[in-house]
């Protein structure tokens, strides 16, 4: 008797696992395509609205590349085009020298405080940009008046907010990311090998040139596609700092909106998806590939 | 002194609190194979590292050739070292990596050509030019390694337990090739490893090493048979250590007790005081094996014993036997003949122990 009540038990709850194990499963995959879903299904609309053939943003009617063609007509698209690219690879440039240059430092050298400049060096990633924009707007505006107030700057020649504000604004949010990107390709680095190249007769500067920076170089082109990327689309902290004349495409995309969502919205924003999308990728599997 | 191609004259070097090399001093002669000899975290490798020129010493100097160059960096020293992880360039190919002293030299391209093939050959490696380093098994890689370091026909050569990183056969082969490449090159070796049995077999003469400081510098055969201390005679090879007290002593012979019984006459290098207490060091193939008592004159007195323990090990027996006082010897005794009546002892059964009268010696320190 005993032998097949205990036999008898363990069956049944057995049976009640496996169903219970069987729900959850289906839940918890009915769940992982609704959260896809819900990411991407907007992003899925906007583009394929990009070629439908209708001012109307409601329905289809039909394939047309109408608006992508209105693109390379429109000066303001073209002109804030031309600003974005500006501003993305010079801060790239800047900030890829100098991010490099700081995870150089931070990885190699021992000095005073070096864990807390090391924490103050992850900060800009996690500060909320709306803080990183008005900062930044309070100080290029107490700058400049101070500047233009002691030389008697006024009209063309004095100093105010544009361009070179935008893309100092970059350089100083994307160093931290190029420093962390670069420092993780520090990590895996041996220095023995630098030690060999000195052995064999290389100064300090030649190692750098021939042994360290080429073998760190997927991480400094990683760093380098992912501060191009943020640049390109970054809107919060750029609307702080911009000034007359001064429009980016995120910021030409959001004064378009504010009238009416139009195919053009649609068919620019597809363009920058494709880019950022592209340049985050290539980021990843340099980074991915040591 | 002319032939002494690198000196070390007080050297002392400390990591924050840690001295991990400790008032060393060396003078290693031109064309010899030298090794540096110790456990993990003696100084040997922080020694070779001041040698090359990656560190620097806080105290003493350091010569090469005559020219002190302590505080030179390892770019301006005739030095080249062979790296424990090898340190190949993974960016370059074989060639560009062997060839990379001789660029940075600014040699003509023809010649860097020229030496590079030479030295890939020498270290039987012709063909591989083109390869990456990733695409070479460990020992290639090794020899890649001692290529781009030799290539450079340097003073030196210092290598960094260059072979630790291989599997035991490949091992013991690259043991005889580096020897017979050094013998080739006529080049002043200097090699540090932890591996005994390494050094002894490869080296002209070894300075074992602990706790920063250097016990003793010798050939193999001085290091092994004349240990100085106990900690040498237990680093290297197998030793019996046995308790006794000095009885008397004139600086090369001494009389000590052992146990409460057995009196022996041992060597002694050094003078020690009647009634010390020391250690008497023998190997275990330098005692003699008796199934009877009897003197044949060359060897001590014969010390009775029982048979405690064997192991038949094939090339030899080892025995463990036991004397008066509970004292424990091990005796390895060579199995040269067949049907030996030796290796049918059993446990429990009387033996004899005798040894030539120099081979059992004298430690107080």
């Amino acid at each position: 008797m005993q032998t097949e009540n205990s036999e008898y038990a363990p069956r049944r709850s057995r049976r009640l696992t496996s169903r219970f194990v069987r729900w959850a499963n289906r839940a918890l995959s009915l769940n992982m395509v609704l959260s896809f879903l819900f990411l991407y299904l907007p992003i899925l609309i906007l583009v394929v609205f990009s070629f439908n053939d209708s001012r109307l943003a409601a329905r289809w009617e039909g394939f047309t590349l109408d608006w992508y063609r209105s693109l390379l007509t429109s000066r303001s698209i073209l002109s804030s085009a031309k600003n974005t690219l500006i501003v993305a690879v010079t801060s790239t440039i800047i900030a890829t020298g100098l991010g490099t240059m700081t995870a150089i430092a931070m990885e190699r050298f021992r000095f005073p405080f070096r864990r807390i400049y090391d924490g103050l060096l992850y900060i800009p990633i996690v500060t909320p940009e709306i803080v990183t924009g008005v900062s930044l707007l309070a100080f290029f505006s107490l700058t400049f008046n101070a500047i233009n107030s002691a030389f008697h700057l006024t009209g063309d020649s004095a100093f105010r907010s544009g361009l070179i504000t935008i893309t100092l604004t970059h350089v100083a949010f994307n160093i931290a990311f190029v420093s962390v990107v670069v420092r993780s390709s520090l990590k895996d680095f041996r220095r023995s090998l630098e030690d060999a190249a000195q052995d064999l007769g290389a100064n300090e500067w030649v190692t750098f040139r021939r042994i360290t920076l080429p073998l760190i170089m997927p991480g400094i082109i990683a760093g380098a596609l992912l501060a191009f990327t943020l640049s390109l689309d970054n809107f919060v902290i750029t609307y702080f700092v911009t000034g007359p004349g001064a429009t980016t495409l995120p910021i030409e995309v959001f004064g378009r909106v504010r009238r009416s969502i139009s195919p053009e919205i649609n068919a620019i924003s597809t363009i920058m998806l494709i880019i950022s999308s592209i340049f985050v990728l290539a980021s990843q599997i340099l980074q991915r590939r040591k | 002194m002319t032939d002494t191609v690198v000196g070390l004259k007080n050297i002392t070097k400390q990591f924050g609190d840690v001295l991990a090399v400790d008032n060393v001093s060396l003078q290693i002669r031109e064309g010899e194979f030298f090794s540096l000899l110790g456990p993990s975290g003696c100084g040997k490798t922080t020694t070779l590292r001041m040698i090359a020129g990656f560190e620097m010493p806080q105290i003493g100097e350091i010569y090469i050739k005559g020219e002190p160059v302590t505080h030179l960096p390892p770019f301006r020293r005739n030095v080249n070292t062979v790296f424990q992880d090898y340190a190949l360039f993974p960016h370059m190919t074989v060639a560009q990596n062997v060839g990379f002293g001789l660029e940075m030299d600014k040699l003509p391209e023809v010649e860097i050509r020229q030496r590079v093939e030479d030295t890939l050959r020498l270290v039987q490696l012709p063909q591989m030019g083109d390869r990456r380093p990733s695409h070479l098994s460990g020992g290639q890689q090794q020899r890649v390694a001692l290529a781009r370091a030799i290539v450079k026909r340097p003073d030196v050569l210092l290598l960094d337990e260059p072979l630790a990183a291989l599997d035991l056969k490949l091992r013991q082969a690259m043991r005889f090739e580096l020897k017979e490449l050094q013998h080739q090159l006529g080049t002043t070796f200097i090699y540090v490893t932890h591996d005994q049995e390494e050094a002894m077999t490869m080296s002209d003469r070894i300075a074992v090493m602990n706790h920063g400081h250097v016990l003793q510098i010798g050939t193999p055969i001085e290091v092994y048979d004349h240990s100085a201390d106990h900690f040498v005679a237990d680093f290297i090879g197998e030793t019996n250590f046995i308790d006794c007290r000095v009885i008397s002593c004139n600086g090369e012979t001494a009389t000590v007790l052992i146990g409460d019984e057995i009196k022996l006459e041992v060597a002694c290098d050094q003078n020690a005081a009647a009634d010390q207490p020391g250690t008497v060091v023998i190997r275990p193939e330098k005692i003699d094996l008796h199934m009877k008592a009897g003197n044949d004159g060359q060897e001590t007195a014969f010390v009775p014993g029982i048979v405690e323990n064997m192991v038949w090990i094939g090339t030899d027996t080892r025995f463990t036997v036991k004397l008066a006082g509970k004292v424990e010897v091990v005796v390895r005794h060579q199995n040269m003949r067949l049907g030996d009546p030796l290796v049918a002892l059993r446990r429990g059964e009387p033996v004899y122990l005798s040894w030539q009268k120099m081979a059992a010696r004298l430690i107080t320190s």
